[in-house]
């Protein structure tokens, strides 16, 4: 008797055509199953005479070998397909939003405020602050600018008592910190000041920023030094700084402090007027009577001061034109700080 | 103050300094030329009258004008609305040449005109353009326009310091251009002819407070005619902004424009004897020219005659004595009154004039007696009329200065330059600041007016800025090794604000100043800082929170139209201590948030109230400042949701709070939308987490341990204590966290279930059922004896 094999050997066509692993599997027991047709063949072995049963169970078992060779590729191309068909249906819309992290952001003065710290911080100077409901001695007296002074007239002054004001300027820091501190000091004091003024260009209240540097041999020319850098840090390595001699009560020798025009950088243009320059604040030698209300000798230490609106500087920097929409607190300006 | 460059030329020799040259070399030496007005001459435009008005036969909007400018009579049409016959105007005849044009013979619908008359526009002196300009009735024909309107002039716009009070004055800027610039000045001087009758058979002077106006000068010039000024007056006082009034009026403004010194003329028909400079006495009263009736006080100046108060020193004559159309004898006052007597005299009546002005500065005190014979002779040149013989009054106090002593080695060291010391007295000299070099000193002596100058200090800023600013070499400061530390607050401030923004969060700054109304909405105690002189009165108290600006701010933007609104600020608030006091200021933490944050995007979020997503917020900052916060419920603040607010502390001291807009301030505020709210006292803040030093701690190498938990309580108990309790019973237990709570099918009514995952962990080993199932327990019954809780 012989095996007859071909119906057994007919399975590579029905591999080739499964396309699903239900199907793959069918033919998997239709061949390899209990009654499957190589299993089947098996059964024959016993009815072969002995010394044909090894050459026939070596052929069975080759169509074993072949059929699960032929299944395994075709499983993994099947499983493959599967994946690649699941993945492609996992497709999102990477163009849509991510989660509503929203970024928000800090007020412009703020920026400004921030960034001007920094300036001075990291050439040493210490950030002191001081009480912006001041008294009249720290305001005034002490600053050189007595009661009957026209000088007073220079700032519009809120009161809250015949004593009393709201501060005008960051100077009374200058002498809090001269009170309880002796040279050298070198300090920046920024925070709000206010004044009785309403306009476009004017605010009641507004911020500034006030430096002292006080010490033997401090000299005017320290002071350019210390404004140059601070604006060309703030507004670019190209502007000039111009000193404009002026007064102060509480500085001699006094000057304005005009930076170049951060527009036309230097060569005149509409908003400086055609002059190319831009003021930016003002500044002195600390005059010798400031020294003496709180009781540093002139004749051993000098000392140089230097204050600038720190609104100006952003609107310089920002280019914008209304004092007033800094407080205003209108969201379509401030998200775009 | 403005002031008119040919005048100026009169003064100072400034040949081939260009305008801008001129402007800025005055500006770069301290006084600010802020705006240079000028106009051009013209040529062929005199003055002359118009004699007839007809209508154009032609046209409705047209006139006929019969013109004569004194020598001929010629017809010009004119579109002008203004004008009529009788006027005196400026007529451009044919030929003349005006700013962009030539005139020419014209036939004007078919009417031949000969010549313009001219606009304010046409003459190049402003834009008004809507009638032709009228010249003042009486004006003589024929005179070239140029001088009646002082064309070909530019007029400075000067920013005088309050140090210099001698720059208030033509004479003074001519002196500093001299100054500046090197070159030769030349002061106005007049011969003065005195009639032989004595000034002192009229008039006596008679100064009572001698501190107060050491020097009173007076002349009588008598027989004086009053009218109108000279046009070239006329023009210098136009350019600097003062009206002419009449001749005498005029001469006294022209004094104080050119020399600074502030003139008072008195009709001497109502002076009944002579003139006592004495105080006010307390509650008199005087009507001062500009009509208004003062009352005075005895620390007020006036001068006055037997009878009573003629002037008041310093600031305004009165009314009475001033001088009117039938005037003939003038007394006329040159005096100097002291800075602070005036100062406070103008202050207390709110009343100030160009006298005052210069006074309550410091005019030139070594002048008067000068000026006095100056002016005098003046007047009877302009007016008519002889000046008496002799000055009534004088110097009643003397006035001593002694030299000022400075060091060129000082000065040099003060200014970071290396100036030699003849250098420096070039340029003091070239002040009229006479100086002698002794070694290293210099000796100055500073002229009468140069008020300023006392100090060494006063010396160094002139040799600085003549020798000039930019000249100074830029030097740098020396760096403080120990210096550049930020305070804690501003440091812990910046970290918050970065975080408030990456959290989405829009940084405000408001006014510290709002409306008493609305401030004590949300604030009860008399602890307000309330300004004398506000702005308005939405802007006279300030705060004692920061979160009322915030609101408005909400507000505001909700009805521009957001609806996504998150807002803080970090800004101080203001308590009185007394108004007499200095105020405790303390800087606060402000939220407020309105609207929805996740609606707006296409992931959804729960519907959670937003007070959780503010309170996640705070913990956030608190988290990042290492303060651990404690939330209890609040039901004391008038202006929060009770239901919705709670109050933040640490340790028993309280943070501030967190909550909604109670809803019957929403409508009283008239809020659309609910809005959240939340304060932290920041200084506190601050105070907290810099006692709380971040410092490592030991974890586990061992896996932990979760287990669930769901247990139910009744619907009112808060969660909250129980996370803490569970959290505090055992070491072992290394997080707890709530993420469910749920009422509804399957929990019994009136209660809720809360599902917390607990993690457990421990340092040496890994932990079995044994180590973690009695502490199931423990919790399970401390939850049910404490918040009635069982196990669900």
């Amino acid at each position: 008797m012989q095996l007859d094999l071909t119906q057994a050997s007919g399975f590579a066509g029905e591999i080739a055509a499964s396309s699903t692993l239900s199907e793959l599997n069918e033919v998997k027991v239709k061949y390899l199953g209990k009654k499957g047709l190589i299993s089947l063949l098996n059964k024959q072995l016993p009815s072969l005479a002995p010394e044909e049963r090894p050459a026939a169970g070596e052929k069975i078992q080759g169509l074993r070998n072949g059929f699960e060779a032929l299944f395994q590729e075709r499983l993994e191309k099947i499983g493959r397909e599967a994946r690649e068909k699941a993945i492609l249906s996992e497709y999102i819309d990477i163009s849509m939003p991510g989660f509503p992290f929203v970024n928000g952001s800090l007020h412009p003065v703020n920026r400004v405020y921030d960034e001007i710290v920094d300036i001075f911080t990291i050439a040493g100077y210490e950030v002191k602050s001081g009480p912006e409901v001041e008294d009249d001695y720290h305001n005034f007296e002490a600053l050189n600018i007595p009661k009957t002074h026209p000088a007073r007239d220079m700032q519009d002054t809120f009161y809250i008592h015949g004593d009393i004001v709201l501060r005008t300027h960051t100077s009374p820091v200058q002498i809090r910190t001269m009170e309880s501190q002796k040279p050298p000091i070198k300090i920046i004091s920024p925070g709000k000041v206010y004044r009785c003024d309403y306009d476009v260009t004017h605010s009641p209240m507004f911020h500034q920023v006030e430096g002292i540097v006080v010490d033997k041999g401090v000299t005017f020319g320290d002071m350019k030094g210390a404004l140059r850098l601070f604006i060309s840090r703030m507004f670019g390595d190209d502007l000039d700084v111009r000193l404009r001699p002026s007064f102060f009560p509480f500085t001699e020798p006094s000057a304005e402090v005009d930076m170049g025009c951060v527009q036309c950088r230097g060569k005149g243009c509409r908003m400086c007027k055609g002059t190319g320059w831009l003021e930016i604040g003002g500044c002195g030698m600390v005059d010798p009577e400031v020294f003496r209300f709180v009781g540093t000798d002139p004749d051993v230490y000098s000392g140089f001061a230097f204050g600038m609106g720190i609104e100006r500087i952003a609107l310089l920097k920002y280019g914008i034109d209304d004092i007033r929409l800094f407080y205003e607190n209108s969201l379509k300006f401030l998200k775009q700080f | 103050m403005k002031i008119s460059v040919n005048w100026l030329k009169n003064y100072v020799d400034i040949d081939g300094i260009s305008l801008k040259e001129l402007a800025d070399g005055l500006t770069l030496a301290g006084l600010e030329v802020e705006g240079i007005e000028s106009s051009e001459r013209v040529s062929g435009v005199v003055t002359a009258k118009v004699l007839e008005k007809e209508k154009h036969p032609n046209a409705d909007k047209l006139s006929l004008c019969t013109v004569t400018d004194g020598k001929e009579t010629v017809k010009v049409v004119c579109g002008a609305p203004n004008v009529a016959a009788g006027q005196i105007v400026a007529f451009a005849s044919l030929g003349a040449r005006l700013p962009g044009i030539t005139i020419k013979a014209a036939k004007i619908r078919g009417v031949e005109s000969c010549g313009m008359l001219c606009s304010e526009r046409e003459l190049g002196l402003t834009d008004e353009h809507s009638g032709i300009l009228v010249l003042p009735e009486g004006t003589d024909l024929g005179l070239d326009i140029n001088d009646v309107l002082g064309l070909g002039d530019a007029v400075f716009e000067l920013n005088v310091t309050p140090n210099r009070p001698d720059l208030l004055s033509a004479v003074g800027v001519a002196r500093e251009a001299g100054a500046v610039f090197s070159r030769k000045v030349n002061a106005p001087s007049l011969t003065l002819a005195e009639s032989p009758e004595e000034a002192a058979s009229y008039a006596f002077v008679k100064v009572e407070e001698p501190d107060k106006c050491p020097v009173y000068t007076g002349r009588i010039i008598k027989g004086i005619k009053i009218g109108p000024s000279p046009l070239w007056m006329q023009n210098r006082l136009k350019a600097s902004g003062i009206r002419a009034i009449n001749n005498v009026v005029d001469v006294t403004n022209y004094v104080l424009m050119e020399y600074g010194q502030p003139l008072h003329a008195f009709d001497m028909k109502r002076v009944k004897n002579g003139i006592t400079v004495r105080s006010a006495v307390e509650g008199e009263k005087i009507v001062t020219l500009d009509g208004k009736e003062r009352t005075l006080d005895g620390g007020m100046l006036v001068i006055a005659d037997d009878e009573k108060a003629l002037a008041v020193a310093g600031v305004m004559g009165g009314e009475f004595s001033g001088v009117a159309g039938d005037t003939d004898t003038v007394f006329l006052e040159c005096a100097y009154f002291a800075p602070d007597t005036v100062r406070r005299t103008s202050k207390k009546l709110g009343l100030s004039s160009d006298s005052s002005y210069r006074y309550e500065r410091g005019i030139d005190r070594g002048a008067v007696e000068a000026l006095s014979d100056y002016s005098a002779a003046l007047m009877a040149r302009i007016c008519g009329g002889e000046v008496l013989k002799g000055r009534v009054g004088g110097v009643f106090k003397k006035y001593e200065t002694g030299p000022v002593i400075s060091s060129v080695s000082g000065i040099n060291a003060l200014l970071g330059t290396d100036i030699k010391a003849s250098e420096m007295a070039d340029i003091l000299n070239g002040l009229g600041i006479v100086t002698s070099i002794e070694g290293d000193r210099l000796v100055s002596a500073a002229p009468s007016f140069r008020v300023d100058i006392e100090r060494p200090a006063d010396i160094a800023e002139e040799v600085g800025r003549i020798y000039g600013y930019d000249r100074i070499e830029t030097t740098v400061p020396p760096v403080r090794a120990d210096a550049g530390r930020l305070p804690a607050e501003l440091r812990l401030s910046r970290g918050v604000r970065a975080r408030m923004e990456a959290l989405g969060f829009n940084e405000a700054v408001n006014f510290s100043f709002m409306g008493g109304d609305y401030l004590s909405m949300f604030d009860g105690d008399e602890r307000f800082v309330k300004i004398l002189n506000p702005i308005s009165a939405d802007m006279a108290w300030m705060r004692t929170y920061v979160f009322p600006g915030i609101l408005k701010n909400l507000k505001t933007n909700w009805n521009q139209g957001e609806t996504d609104i998150r807002l803080f600020e970090i800004s101080a608030s203001y308590v009185s201590r007394g108004a007499d006091k200095l105020a405790e200021e303390r800087p606060k933490f402000a939220l407020g948030v309105m609207g929805s944050f996740m609606s707006a995007s296409w992931i959804k979020s729960g519907d959670q109230d937003v007070y959780f997503y503010l309170k996640g917020v705070l913990d956030n900052i608190f988290s990042f400042m290492r303060i651990k916060a404690e939330y209890k419920r609040l039901e004391d603040r008038p202006f929060l949701h009770p239901g919705k607010s709670a109050e933040i502390s640490c340790n028993g001291r309280v943070l501030g709070f967190i909550g909604a807009l109670h809803p019957d301030f929403a409508e009283k505020l008239d809020m659309k939308a609910p809005a959240y709210l939340a304060e932290i006292d920041f200084a506190l803040a601050c105070e907290i987490s810099e006692g709380n030093p971040f410092s490592y701690a030991k974890f586990s190498r061992f896996p932990s341990v979760e287990r669930d938990l769901a247990v139910v309580v009744p619907s009112g108990a808060e969660v909250g204590p129980m996370l803490e309790a569970v959290r505090e019973i055992s070491t072992l237990i290394s997080d707890i966290r709530l993420f469910d709570v749920y009422s509804g099918k399957g929990v019994e009514e009136g209660c809720k279930s809360a599902a917390f995952r607990i993690t457990f962990s421990d340092l040496s080993k890994t932990l079995s059922e044994e180590d973690i199932n009695p502490q199931i327990e423990r919790i399970l019954e401390m939850l049910a004896e404490r918040f009635g809780a069982k196990l669900r």
